[in-house]
């Protein structure tokens, strides 16, 4: 379904306090019973009552402005627009509430509109005889709700979401106490191919694809009640083409005409469909591949290009530059230039000058990416002539490669190097594989590019061991300004990146080998450029699901060996709200945001993410033992904190009363990690599991098991050496829980009003004890 | 069962246990790079081949921080430790010659032989060819050669004898630019150290036509 879209935080907080606030008004306005902002959904009824002076008549002002306005000497929270509707209202009854009841229009123009009420009781006691309530605000939505997704076997007992591998079952889930009118309703369900909103309301009929609309009774009660499969895992996700994921939409005809129309819900009732069926993303995409070996003509300008044999007729292509490492060669990335060619890539990888430094290999990189986009003409014949995307270019570096492709968007950034045939903004993506970090904060800074990082957890090269900053994965990532990605393969080591042959470069228990660690990239890699250079919907779900319930079709899950670990954070663009990165207000009792922090959880400490000496030993005094995030001049910081198994413990975010309606993001997200060697985390080896909590207003709690949609925090790479014990850095991933989940099976939590997000570890909340890192605590919009 | 028969069922038994450990180490450590030699001045590197070359058109030096144009030099092929070249993303030992840095063409840990460009008009009967401490070339300077080089003669590295430059020099040649200077090294390399057949084929890619 469409994400909502946000004013900007602090204007949504001005509104929200002074709309709370009201005048000096004896009268109250509720929607539903509440005084601000319900969504209601065209076709349902709505409940408005206001409350005054028994026996003097009321008005209701209806507008598309919140104001404010200042009339008759008061502040009123309506904007008074041409606009404004009066609609007068009879007498308030004998106790004191007049109630009457409407129905929300189903009128396609209304989606997603605000409109601001205001009542005027004539009371002859005020001032002018108006009594002026509290304002509210109604927001209109289409009947478009998420639906599709897969049960779960705790709460919240349904997950929704946007992709379904090929191959796997799609069930639908609705939660009835959120969606009461459904309750007691029979009606057919149906999976049809996705259709966008204006195809909607040019053709409502509905054909479904899995032979045959299902027919269901919906029950009160529970979501789990209310789940049923949808397919069994029948549905293709062959789009015919290089696109990634078939789109469907699901609708409930109530109606049972057949017809998408009344009171009917959908799941896909917009430009994003429904859900989508995804292939085998690690498996060769449709297009045949040409790969051509050639010289460009300047300083390590070798270049092996990979492209799409018809590409005569594919318009202009993306492209994707290699940089290799040092010690490796240009020709050994068959596997990522075969892959993304074969669905509509070009795939360019260039000798690459390594063995000076990384600052050299930045210069080749951006010589040879001139070069292939201005001599375009001439390369093989000027088969790609005219069909280089040059503002879709994807930069991946390998070791001093990889830190290259980082320098090299530095240089860009700093003006240090001018290209003549693109621009940093041409530059959508940086990846870097296993990089060494040898430009430190100065020189390695992907600053504001869309940043994405490899990790083989095996790696004997740049082995991310404490004892040197060059050689520690994270700093680059944790550098990134914007959106920052990281995909970390356990057992994996250097050599294993590239299809050179030779050793894998590793070191380490239950080592994955070469051949597995390609069919782990293939399909990774394609999500990634796939949603990040083509917009790709479904492709993001692998950027961040975890990996224990959803992955490529192709990657080798079932293989003990083979653990990933994801971490994704959105960039400040998106209209996320950032509760705590950790990167203001050091004092623990306050949160980046301003608001305060509690805690019973023990050992707490908050800053830079960076092991105090040159091993992972446990040791008392390194609070920050195993953390691998802050090279020299970074500020990457976080929160430590330890939980020992004799009690329960918690750790509480309060939000801010102006930011405290939430209901217009997503998700709730953050990283956290288990420290590495430490002896509570050892003694229970295995995924950290807890509880996190949203508490409103009024104290009402929901709480949801952070591995409840398939995992919890990975026990760190079993490595040894780096010091003494097993266990390598101490390993982040990104847990996200919508938002929306914590209100299944009526909960009764009013996202509209949270007072605290709260972490509870423990005894009665999984894991028993453990030493923990966290950062990175947000609301997201998707 | 005889005595023979057990002591065989012994040996098998022993040797399937053998290749499970070796399975295991396999696996467990697979091909990490040597550590730097703690006295990598004093492993020798011996001269080969030693080929003038100039160029119509010169190229950059990366293996320094002052980056110079490079329109003549020398080629070498040198014989090493292959310890020191063994190819890592860490900083390796660099290599020099006398006052200046050498480019390693190519990495030569399995052959024990290095292609080498050494820029400008060195005199290789006053310079010294060793290794110093593991840097970045593109990091170092005058400054830190210099010290290089008075480490490396304190340590006992001596230039290579007349006898030896003699025995190494063949004719110089003349070429158009870096990417002819890489062909002629494709060939060295061919050579020298076969096992990188990858690097040489790279450096053969041919070029095309530039605008």
């Amino acid at each position: 379904m469409k994400r909502r879209t946000l004013p900007p935080p602090a204007v949504a907080a001005a509104v929200l306090c002074f709309l709370l606030q009201g005048g000096s008004n004896a009268s109250t306005l509720t929607i539903d019973g509440r005084k601000y902002r319900p969504d209601k959904l065209m076709g349902d009824p709505i409940t408005v009552a206001i409350s005054g002076a028994a026996g003097v008549p009321a008005t209701l002002l209806v507008d598309v402005s919140p104001g404010p306005t200042v009339l008759y000497g008061q502040t009123l929270p309506l904007g008074f627009t041409p606009a404004l509707v009066l609609i007068p209202l009879p007498a308030i009854p004998a106790g004191g509430t007049l109630e009457f009841s409407a129905t929300v229009p189903s009128l396609p123009a209304l989606h997603g509109l605000s409109f601001y009420l205001l009542a005027a009781v004539h009371d002859p006691s005020f001032p002018f005889a108006l009594d002026f309530s509290n304002g509210a605000q109604l927001v209109i939505k289409d009947r478009n709700i998420q639906l599709a997704g897969n049960s779960l076997t705790q709460y919240p007992y349904f997950e929704h979401v946007r992709a379904v591998n090929q191959g796997a079952p799609v069930e639908l889930g609705i939660d009835p106490t959120r969606y009461p009118l459904i309750i007691g309703q029979s009606a057919d369900v149906y999976v049809v191919q996705s259709k966008t909103k204006a195809e909607w309301l040019l053709n409502a009929a509905l054909v479904d694809v899995t032979g045959g609309a299902k027919f269901f009774t919906f029950a009160g009660g529970t979501i789990q009640a209310n789940t049923l499969t949808l397919d069994t895992g029948t549905l293709s996700g062959n789009t015919g083409g290089t696109d990634m994921g078939v789109p469907y939409d699901v609708v409930i005809d109530f109606n049972q005409d057949g017809l998408l129309n009344g009171t009917d819900l959908i799941d896909g009732y917009g430009d994003e469909a429904g859900f989508y069926v995804v292939h085998d993303i690690a498996a060769a995409g449709p297009l045949a591949v040409k790969e051509i070996l050639y010289n460009v003509g300047i300083s390590f300008g070798g270049q092996n290009t990979y492209y799409p044999v018809n590409i005569a007729s594919l318009g202009q292509l993306p492209l994707v530059v290699v940089s290799h490492g040092n010690g490796h060669n240009y020709q050994w990335y068959d596997h990522i230039g075969y892959h993304l060619a074969s669905y509509g890539y070009i795939v360019m990888s260039h000798q690459n000058n390594t063995v000076p430094g990384s600052h050299t290999a930045a210069i080749t990189t951006l010589a040879n990416t001139d070069e292939i986009i201005g001599q375009q003409a001439t390369i093989d014949g000027g088969a790609m002539n005219g069909h280089i995307d040059s503002h879709r270019i994807t930069w991946i570096g390998h070791s001093r490669g990889g830190d290259g492709v980082v320098r090299a968007y530095d240089k860009l950034f700093d003006g240090t190097y001018t290209p003549v045939n693109y621009t940093i903004h041409d530059v959508a993506l940086v990846s870097s594989i296993a990089p060494v970090d040898f430009g430190g904060f100065s020189d390695s800074h992907p600053h504001g590019a869309n940043y994405h990082l490899w990790v083989g957890q095996a790696d004997a090269d740049v082995t991310g061991c404490a004892s040197l900053d060059e050689a520690q994965w994270y700093n680059i990532h944790d550098r990134a300004e914007q959106i920052r990605q990281s995909v970390s393969f356990y057992g994996v080591g250097h050599g294993d990146f590239h299809d050179g042959g030779g050793s894998s470069v590793a070191s380490g228990p239950c080592l994955v080998g070469r051949a597995l660690t390609h069919d782990l990239m293939r399909g990774y890699l394609l999500a990634l450029v796939k949603h990040h250079i083509e917009g790709n919907v479904p492709a993001k779900d692998y950027l961040w699901r975890q990996f224990e319930s959803f992955h490529p079709i192709g990657a080798p899950a079932t293989n003990p060996c083979v653990h990933v670990n994801l971490m994704y954070r959105d960039g400040a663009a998106s209209g996320k709200y950032v509760i705590d990165d950790f990167q203001t207000n050091s004092a623990l009792n306050k949160s980046s945001s301003g608001g305060s922090v509690s805690f019973t959880v023990t050992a707490v400490t908050e800053g830079n993410m960076d092991d105090a000496n040159s091993v992972f030993t446990n040791d008392a005094s390194d609070l920050f033992n195993g953390f691998t995030n802050d090279g020299s001049g970074d500020s990457s910081r976080g929160l430590v904190f330890t939980f020992d198994g004799a009690a329960d413990y918690r750790l509480t975010f309060n939000v801010l009363s102006a930011a405290s309606d939430i209901s217009g993001y997503e998700y709730l997200s953050f990283r956290a990690a288990q420290g590495t060697r430490h002896p509570l985390n050892t003694a229970f080896l295995g995924d950290t599991t807890f509880d996190v909590a949203l508490i409103d207003r009024k104290g009402v709690v929901s709480v949801i098991d952070a591995s409840a949609f398939g995992g919890g925090l990975e026990e760190p790479y079993q490595r040894t050496s780096c010091g003494s014990g097993a266990g390598w850095n101490t390993e982040f991933e990104t847990v996200r829980i919508r938002l929306d989940d914590f209100m299944n099976n009526g909960c009764g939590v009013d996202l509209t009003g949270i007072a605290a997000i709260e972490f509870r570890f423990g005894p009665s909340h999984g894991t028993p004890q453990g030493r923990l890192g966290i950062d990175d605590l947000e609301l997201t919009t998707d | 069962m005889n005595s023979m028969g057990k002591i065989g069922l012994a040996a098998l038994f022993a040797s399937v246990l053998a290749t499970g450990v070796t399975a295991f180490v396999r696996m467990s450590q697979d091909g990490a790079p040597p550590p730097v030699p703690a006295d990598v001045m004093q492993r020798s590197v011996r001269l080969l081949l030693a080929q003038r070359f100039t160029l119509d058109e010169a190229y950059v030096h990366w293996w320094r921080k002052e980056q110079p144009r490079v329109a003549a030099g020398w080629l070498l092929v040198l014989e090493v430790d292959k310890d020191l070249v063994y190819p890592r993303q860490m900083k390796e030992p660099v290599l020099y010659a006398g006052r200046e840095t050498a480019e390693r063409v190519n990495f030569g840990h399995e052959s024990g032989r290095v292609i080498a460009l050494v820029p400008g008009d060195v005199d290789l009967a006053r310079a010294p060819l060793f290794f110093g401490q593991a840097a970045l070339p593109e990091e170092v300077d005058a400054a830190w050669i210099e010290a290089e080089l008075a480490a490396a003669l304190r340590a006992g590295a001596t230039p290579p004898s007349q006898a030896e430059i003699e025995a190494a020099q063949i004719e110089p040649l003349h070429l158009a630019d870096q990417y002819n200077l890489f062909l002629r090294a494709a060939d060295l390399i061919e050579e020298h150290s076969p096992q990188e057949a990858d690097l040489v084929s790279g450096l053969r890619a041919p070029r095309i036509d530039r605008r």
